[in-house]
Protein backbone atom coordinates (compact mmCIF):
# COMPACT_ATOMS: atom_id res chain seq x y z
CA UNK A 1 0.00 0.00 0.00
CA UNK A 2 1.31 3.48 -0.86
CA UNK A 3 0.97 6.22 1.73
CA UNK A 4 -2.20 8.31 1.83
CA UNK A 5 -0.50 11.71 1.71
CA UNK A 6 1.36 10.91 -1.50
CA UNK A 7 -1.72 9.42 -3.17
CA UNK A 8 -3.92 12.33 -2.10
CA UNK A 9 -1.29 14.83 -3.27
CA UNK A 10 -1.01 13.21 -6.70
CA UNK A 11 -4.81 12.99 -6.98
CA UNK A 12 -5.22 16.65 -6.04
CA UNK A 13 -2.49 17.72 -8.50
CA UNK A 14 -4.17 15.87 -11.38
CA UNK A 15 -7.62 17.19 -10.50
CA UNK A 16 -6.56 20.81 -10.01
CA UNK A 17 -4.56 20.67 -13.24
CA UNK A 18 -7.63 19.62 -15.20
CA UNK A 19 -9.86 22.13 -13.41
CA UNK A 20 -7.52 24.98 -14.41
CA UNK A 21 -7.14 23.70 -17.96
CA UNK A 22 -10.89 23.24 -18.47
CA UNK A 23 -11.72 26.66 -17.02
CA UNK A 24 -8.98 28.33 -19.10
CA UNK A 25 -10.26 26.76 -22.30
CA UNK A 26 -13.88 27.72 -21.62
CA UNK A 27 -13.05 31.37 -20.84
CA UNK A 28 -14.94 33.62 -23.26
CA UNK A 29 -16.57 30.68 -25.08
CA UNK A 30 -19.77 30.39 -23.03
CA UNK A 31 -22.05 33.22 -24.10
CA UNK A 32 -25.42 31.48 -23.90
CA UNK A 33 -27.11 28.40 -22.52
CA UNK A 34 -26.82 26.90 -26.01
CA UNK A 35 -23.00 27.18 -25.71
CA UNK A 36 -23.16 25.63 -22.27
CA UNK A 37 -25.05 22.42 -23.09
CA UNK A 38 -24.19 21.91 -26.75
CA UNK A 39 -21.10 22.29 -28.88
CA UNK A 40 -22.94 21.97 -32.16
CA UNK A 41 -20.92 20.97 -35.25
CA UNK A 42 -17.65 21.89 -33.54
CA UNK A 43 -15.68 18.66 -32.99
CA UNK A 44 -13.37 17.06 -35.53
CA UNK A 45 -12.62 13.31 -35.54
CA UNK A 46 -9.72 13.48 -33.07
CA UNK A 47 -11.59 15.45 -30.42
CA UNK A 48 -14.83 13.57 -30.93
CA UNK A 49 -13.23 10.11 -30.76
CA UNK A 50 -11.30 11.13 -27.66
CA UNK A 51 -14.32 12.53 -25.84
CA UNK A 52 -16.38 9.42 -26.66
CA UNK A 53 -13.64 7.10 -25.39
CA UNK A 54 -13.05 9.18 -22.25
CA UNK A 55 -16.75 9.54 -21.46
CA UNK A 56 -17.42 5.86 -21.98
CA UNK A 57 -14.44 4.58 -19.99
CA UNK A 58 -15.00 5.50 -16.37
CA UNK A 59 -13.38 4.07 -13.27
CA UNK A 60 -15.95 1.26 -13.63
CA UNK A 61 -13.58 -0.46 -16.09
CA UNK A 62 -11.24 -1.10 -13.15
CA UNK A 63 -14.06 -2.89 -11.28
CA UNK A 64 -16.81 -4.50 -13.35
CA UNK A 65 -14.84 -6.25 -16.15
CA UNK A 66 -12.41 -7.78 -13.66
CA UNK A 67 -15.36 -8.90 -11.51
CA UNK A 68 -17.02 -10.39 -14.61
CA UNK A 69 -13.79 -12.23 -15.40
CA UNK A 70 -13.30 -13.54 -11.87
CA UNK A 71 -16.87 -14.29 -10.81
CA UNK A 72 -19.34 -14.23 -13.72
CA UNK A 73 -17.81 -16.33 -16.46
CA UNK A 74 -14.13 -15.72 -17.18
CA UNK A 75 -12.75 -14.67 -20.51
CA UNK A 76 -16.06 -15.10 -22.40
CA UNK A 77 -17.83 -12.77 -19.98
CA UNK A 78 -15.04 -10.21 -20.33
CA UNK A 79 -15.16 -10.31 -24.13
CA UNK A 80 -18.99 -10.05 -23.98
CA UNK A 81 -18.61 -6.99 -21.76
CA UNK A 82 -16.28 -5.42 -24.29
CA UNK A 83 -18.53 -6.24 -27.23
CA UNK A 84 -21.63 -4.91 -25.42
CA UNK A 85 -19.90 -1.60 -24.77
CA UNK A 86 -18.67 -1.46 -28.36
CA UNK A 87 -22.07 -2.29 -29.83
CA UNK A 88 -23.70 0.57 -27.95
CA UNK A 89 -21.22 3.06 -29.41
CA UNK A 90 -21.41 1.53 -32.88
CA UNK A 91 -25.22 1.89 -32.73
CA UNK A 92 -24.77 5.67 -32.56
CA UNK A 93 -22.84 5.53 -35.84
CA UNK A 94 -26.17 4.37 -37.31
CA UNK A 95 -28.76 6.37 -35.34
CA UNK A 96 -26.59 9.49 -34.89
CA UNK A 97 -26.89 10.78 -38.47
CA UNK A 98 -30.63 10.09 -38.33
CA UNK A 99 -30.91 12.15 -35.12
CA UNK A 100 -29.06 15.05 -36.74
CA UNK A 101 -31.20 14.91 -39.88
CA UNK A 102 -34.57 14.55 -38.15
CA UNK A 103 -33.88 17.08 -35.35
CA UNK A 104 -31.07 19.36 -36.52
CA UNK A 105 -31.51 21.87 -33.67
CA UNK A 106 -32.16 19.37 -30.89
CA UNK A 107 -30.30 18.88 -27.63
CA UNK A 108 -31.61 15.90 -25.72
CA UNK A 109 -33.33 12.56 -26.06
CA UNK A 110 -36.10 13.62 -23.68
CA UNK A 111 -36.87 16.62 -25.86
CA UNK A 112 -37.27 14.17 -28.74
CA UNK A 113 -39.37 11.75 -26.64
CA UNK A 114 -41.77 14.58 -25.75
CA UNK A 115 -42.16 15.81 -29.33
CA UNK A 116 -42.55 12.30 -30.75
CA UNK A 117 -44.68 10.53 -28.14
CA UNK A 118 -46.07 13.13 -25.71
CA UNK A 119 -46.13 13.51 -21.92
CA UNK A 120 -46.44 9.95 -20.61
CA UNK A 121 -43.65 8.42 -22.67
CA UNK A 122 -41.52 11.49 -22.07
CA UNK A 123 -41.89 11.02 -18.31
CA UNK A 124 -40.91 7.35 -18.64
CA UNK A 125 -37.80 8.19 -20.68
CA UNK A 126 -36.87 11.11 -18.41
CA UNK A 127 -36.98 8.94 -15.28
CA UNK A 128 -35.04 6.08 -16.87
CA UNK A 129 -32.42 8.33 -18.44
CA UNK A 130 -31.82 10.39 -15.29
CA UNK A 131 -31.79 7.26 -13.12
CA UNK A 132 -29.25 5.53 -15.33
CA UNK A 133 -26.95 8.52 -15.58
CA UNK A 134 -27.11 9.29 -11.86
CA UNK A 135 -26.46 5.67 -10.88
CA UNK A 136 -23.54 5.63 -13.33
CA UNK A 137 -22.20 8.81 -11.72
CA UNK A 138 -22.72 7.53 -8.17
CA UNK A 139 -20.97 4.28 -9.14
CA UNK A 140 -18.02 6.29 -10.44
CA UNK A 141 -17.68 8.20 -7.17
CA UNK A 142 -18.18 5.06 -5.11
CA UNK A 143 -15.59 3.28 -7.24
CA UNK A 144 -12.85 5.88 -6.98
CA UNK A 145 -13.48 6.34 -3.24
CA UNK A 146 -13.22 2.57 -2.75
CA UNK A 147 -10.15 2.27 -4.97
CA UNK A 148 -8.13 4.95 -3.19
CA UNK A 149 -9.21 3.58 0.16
CA UNK A 150 -7.92 0.14 -0.86
CA UNK A 151 -4.67 1.32 -2.45
CA UNK A 152 -3.71 4.14 -0.07
CA UNK A 153 -6.12 4.10 2.87
CA UNK A 154 -7.67 7.46 1.95
CA UNK A 155 -11.10 7.93 3.59
CA UNK A 156 -13.88 7.71 0.98
CA UNK A 157 -15.37 11.12 1.78
CA UNK A 158 -12.05 12.88 1.10
CA UNK A 159 -11.70 11.35 -2.34
CA UNK A 160 -15.36 11.93 -3.26
CA UNK A 161 -15.24 15.55 -2.09
CA UNK A 162 -11.98 16.29 -3.90
CA UNK A 163 -13.26 14.83 -7.17
CA UNK A 164 -16.70 16.45 -6.82
CA UNK A 165 -15.39 19.96 -6.10
CA UNK A 166 -12.68 20.06 -8.78
CA UNK A 167 -14.77 18.53 -11.57
CA UNK A 168 -17.63 20.88 -10.67
CA UNK A 169 -15.23 23.84 -10.81
CA UNK A 170 -14.56 23.48 -14.52
CA UNK A 171 -17.73 21.73 -15.68
CA UNK A 172 -19.96 24.18 -13.82
CA UNK A 173 -18.11 27.07 -15.43
CA UNK A 174 -17.32 25.73 -18.91
CA UNK A 175 -20.10 23.21 -19.54
CA UNK A 176 -19.86 20.73 -22.40
CA UNK A 177 -16.97 22.48 -24.13
CA UNK A 178 -14.76 22.24 -21.02
CA UNK A 179 -15.77 18.62 -20.61
CA UNK A 180 -14.85 17.76 -24.20
CA UNK A 181 -11.46 19.48 -24.24
CA UNK A 182 -10.40 17.86 -20.96
CA UNK A 183 -11.68 14.51 -22.26
CA UNK A 184 -9.27 14.81 -25.19
CA UNK A 185 -6.23 15.21 -22.94
CA UNK A 186 -7.51 12.54 -20.56
CA UNK A 187 -7.80 10.01 -23.39
CA UNK A 188 -4.25 10.73 -24.49
CA UNK A 189 -3.13 9.88 -20.94
CA UNK A 190 -5.52 7.00 -20.21
CA UNK A 191 -4.62 4.89 -23.26
CA UNK A 192 -0.87 4.66 -22.64
CA UNK A 193 -1.30 4.37 -18.87
CA UNK A 194 -3.63 1.40 -19.28
CA UNK A 195 -1.35 -0.29 -21.83
CA UNK A 196 1.75 0.26 -19.68
CA UNK A 197 0.05 -0.83 -16.44
CA UNK A 198 -1.09 -4.03 -18.07
CA UNK A 199 2.21 -4.78 -19.84
CA UNK A 200 4.22 -4.15 -16.65
CA UNK A 201 1.89 -6.40 -14.67
CA UNK A 202 2.18 -9.25 -17.18
CA UNK A 203 5.97 -8.95 -17.30
CA UNK A 204 6.15 -8.82 -13.48
CA UNK A 205 4.11 -12.04 -13.38
CA UNK A 206 6.53 -13.83 -15.70
CA UNK A 207 4.73 -13.38 -19.02
CA UNK A 208 1.46 -14.60 -20.51
CA UNK A 209 2.55 -18.26 -20.29
CA UNK A 210 2.91 -17.98 -16.55
CA UNK A 211 -0.43 -16.15 -16.17
CA UNK A 212 -2.17 -18.73 -18.35
CA UNK A 213 -0.65 -21.58 -16.32
CA UNK A 214 -1.81 -20.17 -12.98
CA UNK A 215 -5.38 -19.56 -14.20
CA UNK A 216 -5.54 -22.94 -15.98
CA UNK A 217 -4.61 -24.74 -12.80
CA UNK A 218 -6.84 -22.68 -10.46
CA UNK A 219 -10.00 -22.30 -12.60
CA UNK A 220 -9.66 -23.65 -16.16
CA UNK A 221 -13.32 -22.85 -16.95
CA UNK A 222 -12.50 -19.16 -16.83
CA UNK A 223 -10.31 -19.65 -19.91
CA UNK A 224 -12.94 -21.63 -21.85
CA UNK A 225 -14.71 -19.78 -24.67
CA UNK A 226 -17.70 -22.14 -24.36
CA UNK A 227 -18.14 -21.78 -20.58
CA UNK A 228 -21.93 -21.51 -20.21
CA UNK A 229 -22.15 -18.90 -17.40
CA UNK A 230 -19.71 -16.78 -19.38
CA UNK A 231 -21.76 -17.08 -22.56
CA UNK A 232 -24.99 -16.21 -20.72
CA UNK A 233 -23.36 -13.20 -19.08
CA UNK A 234 -21.91 -12.18 -22.43
CA UNK A 235 -25.36 -12.16 -24.05
CA UNK A 236 -27.31 -10.31 -21.36
CA UNK A 237 -24.62 -7.76 -20.72
CA UNK A 238 -24.76 -6.84 -24.42
CA UNK A 239 -28.52 -6.13 -24.16
CA UNK A 240 -28.15 -4.39 -20.79
CA UNK A 241 -25.37 -2.05 -21.92
CA UNK A 242 -26.94 -1.37 -25.32
CA UNK A 243 -30.28 -0.41 -23.76
CA UNK A 244 -28.74 1.78 -21.08
CA UNK A 245 -26.35 3.59 -23.39
CA UNK A 246 -29.14 4.33 -25.85
CA UNK A 247 -30.66 6.42 -23.04
CA UNK A 248 -27.42 8.15 -22.14
CA UNK A 249 -27.76 11.84 -22.91
CA UNK A 250 -23.96 12.20 -23.15
CA UNK A 251 -24.06 10.50 -26.55
CA UNK A 252 -26.83 12.74 -27.89
CA UNK A 253 -24.70 15.74 -26.93
CA UNK A 254 -21.74 14.28 -28.83
CA UNK A 255 -23.89 13.38 -31.83
CA UNK A 256 -24.67 17.09 -32.15
CA UNK A 257 -21.08 18.11 -31.34
CA UNK A 258 -19.72 16.24 -34.38
CA UNK A 259 -18.53 18.51 -37.18
CA UNK A 260 -20.54 16.49 -39.72
CA UNK A 261 -22.11 13.07 -40.26
CA UNK A 262 -18.91 11.48 -41.57
CA UNK A 263 -17.00 12.62 -38.47
CA UNK A 264 -19.79 11.27 -36.27
CA UNK A 265 -19.77 7.82 -37.90
CA UNK A 266 -16.00 7.52 -37.96
CA UNK A 267 -15.53 8.67 -34.36
CA UNK A 268 -18.20 6.45 -32.82
CA UNK A 269 -16.88 3.44 -34.77
CA UNK A 270 -13.24 4.04 -33.80
CA UNK A 271 -14.30 4.53 -30.18
CA UNK A 272 -16.25 1.26 -30.39
CA UNK A 273 -13.15 -0.57 -31.58
CA UNK A 274 -11.06 1.10 -28.86
CA UNK A 275 -13.18 0.15 -25.86
CA UNK A 276 -13.02 -3.60 -26.59
CA UNK A 277 -9.29 -4.09 -25.85
CA UNK A 278 -9.49 -1.65 -22.91
CA UNK A 279 -12.21 -3.72 -21.26
CA UNK A 280 -10.54 -7.01 -22.14
CA UNK A 281 -7.25 -5.88 -20.56
CA UNK A 282 -9.01 -4.65 -17.43
CA UNK A 283 -11.06 -7.85 -17.28
CA UNK A 284 -8.02 -10.13 -17.47
CA UNK A 285 -6.97 -8.73 -14.09
CA UNK A 286 -9.92 -10.70 -12.69
CA UNK A 287 -8.52 -13.93 -14.11
CA UNK A 288 -5.06 -13.07 -12.81
CA UNK A 289 -6.50 -12.48 -9.34
CA UNK A 290 -8.18 -15.90 -9.38
CA UNK A 291 -5.00 -17.55 -10.64
CA UNK A 292 -3.03 -16.04 -7.75
CA UNK A 293 -5.67 -17.01 -5.17
CA UNK A 294 -6.45 -13.40 -4.27
CA UNK A 295 -10.24 -13.56 -4.73
CA UNK A 296 -12.32 -14.47 -1.72
CA UNK A 297 -15.76 -12.94 -2.07
CA UNK A 298 -14.20 -9.67 -3.18
CA UNK A 299 -14.10 -10.13 -6.95
CA UNK A 300 -15.17 -6.54 -7.62
CA UNK A 301 -11.77 -5.26 -6.45
CA UNK A 302 -9.76 -7.90 -8.33
CA UNK A 303 -7.92 -5.26 -10.36
CA UNK A 304 -6.62 -3.55 -7.24
CA UNK A 305 -5.81 -6.80 -5.46
CA UNK A 306 -3.47 -7.67 -8.34
CA UNK A 307 -2.01 -4.15 -8.45
CA UNK A 308 -1.25 -4.20 -4.73
CA UNK A 309 0.14 -7.72 -4.94
CA UNK A 310 2.37 -7.36 -7.98
CA UNK A 311 3.35 -3.80 -8.79
CA UNK A 312 6.03 -1.66 -7.11
CA UNK A 313 4.98 1.61 -5.41
CA UNK A 314 5.72 3.96 -8.36
CA UNK A 315 3.59 1.80 -10.65
CA UNK A 316 0.79 1.77 -8.06
CA UNK A 317 0.92 5.57 -8.09
CA UNK A 318 0.50 5.44 -11.89
CA UNK A 319 -2.61 3.31 -11.32
CA UNK A 320 -3.94 5.99 -8.95
CA UNK A 321 -3.49 8.56 -11.72
CA UNK A 322 -5.18 6.22 -14.20
CA UNK A 323 -8.16 5.70 -11.86
CA UNK A 324 -8.49 9.45 -11.24
CA UNK A 325 -8.34 10.22 -14.98
CA UNK A 326 -10.99 7.60 -15.65
CA UNK A 327 -13.40 8.95 -13.05
CA UNK A 328 -12.88 12.59 -14.01
CA UNK A 329 -13.37 11.88 -17.71
CA UNK A 330 -16.78 10.33 -17.19
CA UNK A 331 -17.89 12.46 -14.21
CA UNK A 332 -17.56 15.76 -16.11
CA UNK A 333 -19.51 14.24 -19.00
CA UNK A 334 -22.32 13.05 -16.72
CA UNK A 335 -22.51 16.32 -14.75
CA UNK A 336 -23.17 18.21 -17.94
CA UNK A 337 -25.37 15.53 -19.51
CA UNK A 338 -27.73 15.39 -16.53
CA UNK A 339 -27.88 19.19 -16.30
CA UNK A 340 -28.54 19.45 -20.05
CA UNK A 341 -31.52 17.05 -19.97
CA UNK A 342 -33.31 19.27 -17.47
CA UNK A 343 -32.12 22.53 -19.01
CA UNK A 344 -33.37 21.61 -22.49
CA UNK A 345 -36.84 21.02 -21.02
CA UNK A 346 -36.95 24.25 -18.99
CA UNK A 347 -38.36 26.54 -21.72
CA UNK A 348 -41.52 24.42 -21.79
CA UNK A 349 -42.00 24.78 -18.06
CA UNK A 350 -40.88 28.31 -17.16
CA UNK A 351 -40.24 31.55 -18.98
CA UNK A 352 -36.57 32.43 -18.42
CA UNK A 353 -34.18 34.68 -20.28
CA UNK A 354 -30.88 33.28 -21.55
CA UNK A 355 -28.79 34.43 -18.58
CA UNK A 356 -31.23 32.83 -16.15
CA UNK A 357 -31.20 29.61 -18.19
CA UNK A 358 -27.39 29.48 -18.08
CA UNK A 359 -27.49 30.15 -14.35
CA UNK A 360 -30.08 27.39 -13.92
CA UNK A 361 -27.90 24.96 -15.92
CA UNK A 362 -24.91 25.79 -13.72
CA UNK A 363 -27.03 25.42 -10.58
CA UNK A 364 -28.24 22.01 -11.76
CA UNK A 365 -24.66 20.93 -12.43
CA UNK A 366 -23.82 21.90 -8.84
CA UNK A 367 -26.76 19.91 -7.48
CA UNK A 368 -25.75 16.84 -9.48
CA UNK A 369 -22.17 17.16 -8.21
CA UNK A 370 -23.35 17.46 -4.60
CA UNK A 371 -25.62 14.43 -4.92
CA UNK A 372 -22.90 12.28 -6.53
CA UNK A 373 -20.35 13.31 -3.90
CA UNK A 374 -22.64 12.51 -0.97
CA UNK A 375 -23.77 9.15 -2.41
CA UNK A 376 -20.23 8.24 -3.54
CA UNK A 377 -18.81 8.83 -0.07
CA UNK A 378 -21.20 6.29 1.48
CA UNK A 379 -19.65 3.23 -0.16
CA UNK A 380 -23.01 1.70 -1.12
CA UNK A 381 -23.19 -1.31 -3.39
CA UNK A 382 -24.61 0.15 -6.57
CA UNK A 383 -24.68 -3.05 -8.60
CA UNK A 384 -28.39 -3.75 -8.01
CA UNK A 385 -29.29 -0.16 -8.80
CA UNK A 386 -27.24 -0.37 -11.98
CA UNK A 387 -29.01 -3.56 -13.01
CA UNK A 388 -32.40 -2.01 -12.28
CA UNK A 389 -31.58 1.06 -14.38
CA UNK A 390 -30.36 -1.29 -17.15
CA UNK A 391 -33.66 -3.20 -16.99
CA UNK A 392 -35.74 -0.03 -17.26
CA UNK A 393 -33.66 1.04 -20.25
CA UNK A 394 -33.89 -2.38 -21.91
CA UNK A 395 -37.68 -2.13 -21.85
CA UNK A 396 -37.89 1.30 -23.45
CA UNK A 397 -35.03 1.83 -25.90
CA UNK A 398 -36.50 -0.03 -28.90
CA UNK A 399 -39.86 1.83 -28.88
CA UNK A 400 -38.00 5.10 -28.31
CA UNK A 401 -35.74 4.76 -31.35
CA UNK A 402 -38.35 3.05 -33.50
CA UNK A 403 -40.20 6.35 -33.54
CA UNK A 404 -37.19 8.09 -35.01
CA UNK A 405 -37.25 5.92 -38.10
CA UNK A 406 -40.90 4.89 -38.51
CA UNK A 407 -43.78 7.29 -39.02
CA UNK A 408 -46.13 4.42 -38.13
CA UNK A 409 -44.89 4.23 -34.52
CA UNK A 410 -47.52 5.71 -32.22
CA UNK A 411 -47.77 6.78 -28.59
CA UNK A 412 -50.16 4.09 -27.37
CA UNK A 413 -48.15 1.31 -28.99
CA UNK A 414 -44.87 2.64 -27.59
CA UNK A 415 -46.30 2.97 -24.08
CA UNK A 416 -47.80 -0.52 -24.07
CA UNK A 417 -44.54 -1.89 -25.51
CA UNK A 418 -42.48 -0.23 -22.77
CA UNK A 419 -44.78 -1.36 -19.96
CA UNK A 420 -45.08 -4.93 -21.29
CA UNK A 421 -41.29 -5.14 -21.69
CA UNK A 422 -40.88 -3.88 -18.15
CA UNK A 423 -43.40 -6.41 -16.79
CA UNK A 424 -41.57 -9.30 -18.46
CA UNK A 425 -38.20 -7.96 -17.35
CA UNK A 426 -39.32 -7.57 -13.72
CA UNK A 427 -40.92 -11.05 -13.70
CA UNK A 428 -37.53 -12.60 -14.52
CA UNK A 429 -35.34 -10.09 -12.66
CA UNK A 430 -33.58 -12.10 -9.92
CA UNK A 431 -33.61 -9.37 -7.23
CA UNK A 432 -37.39 -8.90 -7.77
CA UNK A 433 -38.41 -12.55 -7.89
CA UNK A 434 -38.58 -12.99 -4.09
CA UNK A 435 -40.94 -10.03 -3.80
CA UNK A 436 -43.33 -11.36 -6.44
CA UNK A 437 -46.11 -13.93 -5.88
CA UNK A 438 -45.39 -17.43 -7.19
CA UNK A 439 -46.61 -17.49 -10.79
CA UNK A 440 -45.18 -20.81 -12.01
CA UNK A 441 -42.73 -18.98 -14.26
CA UNK A 442 -39.37 -20.42 -15.36
CA UNK A 443 -36.46 -19.57 -13.09
CA UNK A 444 -35.45 -15.93 -12.89
CA UNK A 445 -32.21 -14.95 -14.58
CA UNK A 446 -30.65 -11.75 -15.86
CA UNK A 447 -30.46 -13.30 -19.32
CA UNK A 448 -34.24 -13.92 -19.43
CA UNK A 449 -34.96 -10.58 -17.81
CA UNK A 450 -32.96 -8.32 -20.14
CA UNK A 451 -33.46 -10.25 -23.37
CA UNK A 452 -37.18 -10.71 -22.56
CA UNK A 453 -37.69 -7.00 -21.81
CA UNK A 454 -35.98 -5.88 -25.03
CA UNK A 455 -37.60 -8.54 -27.24
CA UNK A 456 -41.14 -8.05 -25.91
CA UNK A 457 -41.03 -4.25 -26.00
CA UNK A 458 -39.43 -4.28 -29.46
CA UNK A 459 -41.92 -6.82 -30.81
CA UNK A 460 -44.94 -4.94 -29.49
CA UNK A 461 -43.63 -1.56 -30.67
CA UNK A 462 -43.05 -2.78 -34.22
CA UNK A 463 -46.16 -5.00 -34.35
CA UNK A 464 -48.53 -2.36 -32.98
CA UNK A 465 -47.17 0.21 -35.44
CA UNK A 466 -47.96 -2.08 -38.36
CA UNK A 467 -51.43 -2.95 -37.06
CA UNK A 468 -52.59 0.51 -36.00
CA UNK A 469 -52.08 2.08 -39.41
CA UNK A 470 -51.42 5.56 -37.96
CA UNK A 471 -49.02 8.10 -39.44
CA UNK A 472 -46.88 10.68 -37.66
CA UNK A 473 -45.33 13.48 -39.68
CA UNK A 474 -41.65 13.13 -38.73
CA UNK A 475 -41.04 16.64 -40.10
CA UNK A 476 -42.80 17.92 -36.97
CA UNK A 477 -39.72 17.01 -34.92
CA UNK A 478 -37.64 19.57 -36.79
CA UNK A 479 -40.39 22.20 -36.57
CA UNK A 480 -41.10 21.72 -32.86
CA UNK A 481 -37.57 21.30 -31.48
CA UNK A 482 -35.58 24.49 -31.88
CA UNK A 483 -32.28 25.90 -30.69
CA UNK A 484 -32.55 27.46 -27.23
CA UNK A 485 -31.11 30.66 -28.69
CA UNK A 486 -34.10 30.74 -31.05
CA UNK A 487 -36.69 30.46 -28.24
CA UNK A 488 -39.23 33.23 -28.57
CA UNK A 489 -38.22 34.04 -32.15
CA UNK A 490 -41.06 34.00 -34.66
CA UNK B 1 -15.44 -30.28 -18.13
CA UNK B 2 -17.59 -30.43 -21.28
CA UNK B 3 -15.89 -30.21 -24.69
CA UNK B 4 -17.40 -26.75 -25.09
CA UNK B 5 -15.66 -25.68 -21.90
CA UNK B 6 -12.18 -26.57 -23.14
CA UNK B 7 -9.75 -23.81 -22.21
CA UNK B 8 -8.49 -21.50 -24.89
CA UNK B 9 -4.99 -22.61 -26.05
CA UNK B 10 -2.16 -20.72 -24.36
CA UNK B 11 -1.03 -19.23 -27.65
CA UNK B 12 -4.52 -17.81 -28.31
CA UNK B 13 -4.59 -16.32 -24.80
CA UNK B 14 -1.23 -14.73 -25.42
CA UNK B 15 -2.41 -13.36 -28.79
CA UNK B 16 -5.54 -11.91 -27.12
CA UNK B 17 -3.49 -10.22 -24.41
CA UNK B 18 -0.76 -8.71 -26.59
CA UNK B 19 -3.15 -8.01 -29.44
CA UNK B 20 -5.27 -5.94 -27.06
CA UNK B 21 -2.22 -4.04 -25.81
CA UNK B 22 -1.13 -3.41 -29.41
CA UNK B 23 -4.59 -2.16 -30.39
CA UNK B 24 -4.67 0.28 -27.47
CA UNK B 25 -1.20 1.57 -28.46
CA UNK B 26 -2.29 1.85 -32.10
CA UNK B 27 -5.37 3.91 -31.20
CA UNK B 28 -3.20 6.10 -28.98
CA UNK B 29 -0.83 6.81 -31.90
CA UNK B 30 -3.81 7.56 -34.17
CA UNK B 31 -5.32 9.88 -31.59
CA UNK B 32 -2.05 11.76 -31.02
CA UNK B 33 -1.59 12.26 -34.76
CA UNK B 34 -5.13 13.37 -35.47
CA UNK B 35 -5.59 15.58 -32.38
CA UNK B 36 -2.33 17.43 -32.99
CA UNK B 37 -3.29 17.76 -36.67
CA UNK B 38 -6.56 19.39 -35.63
CA UNK B 39 -4.75 21.71 -33.23
CA UNK B 40 -2.30 22.75 -35.97
CA UNK B 41 -5.11 23.44 -38.45
CA UNK B 42 -7.03 25.35 -35.79
CA UNK B 43 -3.89 27.44 -35.05
CA UNK B 44 -3.41 28.19 -38.78
CA UNK B 45 -7.05 29.19 -39.14
CA UNK B 46 -6.62 31.64 -36.27
CA UNK B 47 -3.63 33.20 -38.05
CA UNK B 48 -1.06 32.05 -35.49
Amino acid sequence: MIDATTALGVTAAVLVGFALFGAWYARGRINSVEDYISARNSAGPGTLTATIVASSMGSWILFSPAEAGAAFGGLTAVVGYGLGSALALAAYAVVGPRIRTAIPEGHSLTEYAYARYGNAFYAFVLVVSLAYMFVFLAAEFTGIAGALSLIAGIPGWQTAALVGVTVLAYTGYGGLRASMVTDTVQTLLILPLLAITFAVTIVALGGTGSVYGSVASAAPNLLAPGYLPGLQFGVYVVVAILGAEMLNQAWWQRVYAARDDATLRRSFLIAAVTVVPMIVLAGIFGLIAVGRGLVDGNASVSFFLVVNDVLPAPAVLAVVVLAVLLVVSSADTLFNAIASVVTADLPRLVDLDDDSMTLAARGLTGLVALGATVVGAQGYSVLTLFLLADLLAASVFVPLYHGLFSERAWTGGALVAGLAGLAVGVAFFPPARDALPAMGLPAASFLRSFVGAAAVSGGIAVGSARLAGRRFDLGRLDREIRSLDAEGEP
Amino acid sequence: MTPLATPLPAVAFSALVWGSVALVVLVFCYEVAIVFGEMRRSGSANGE
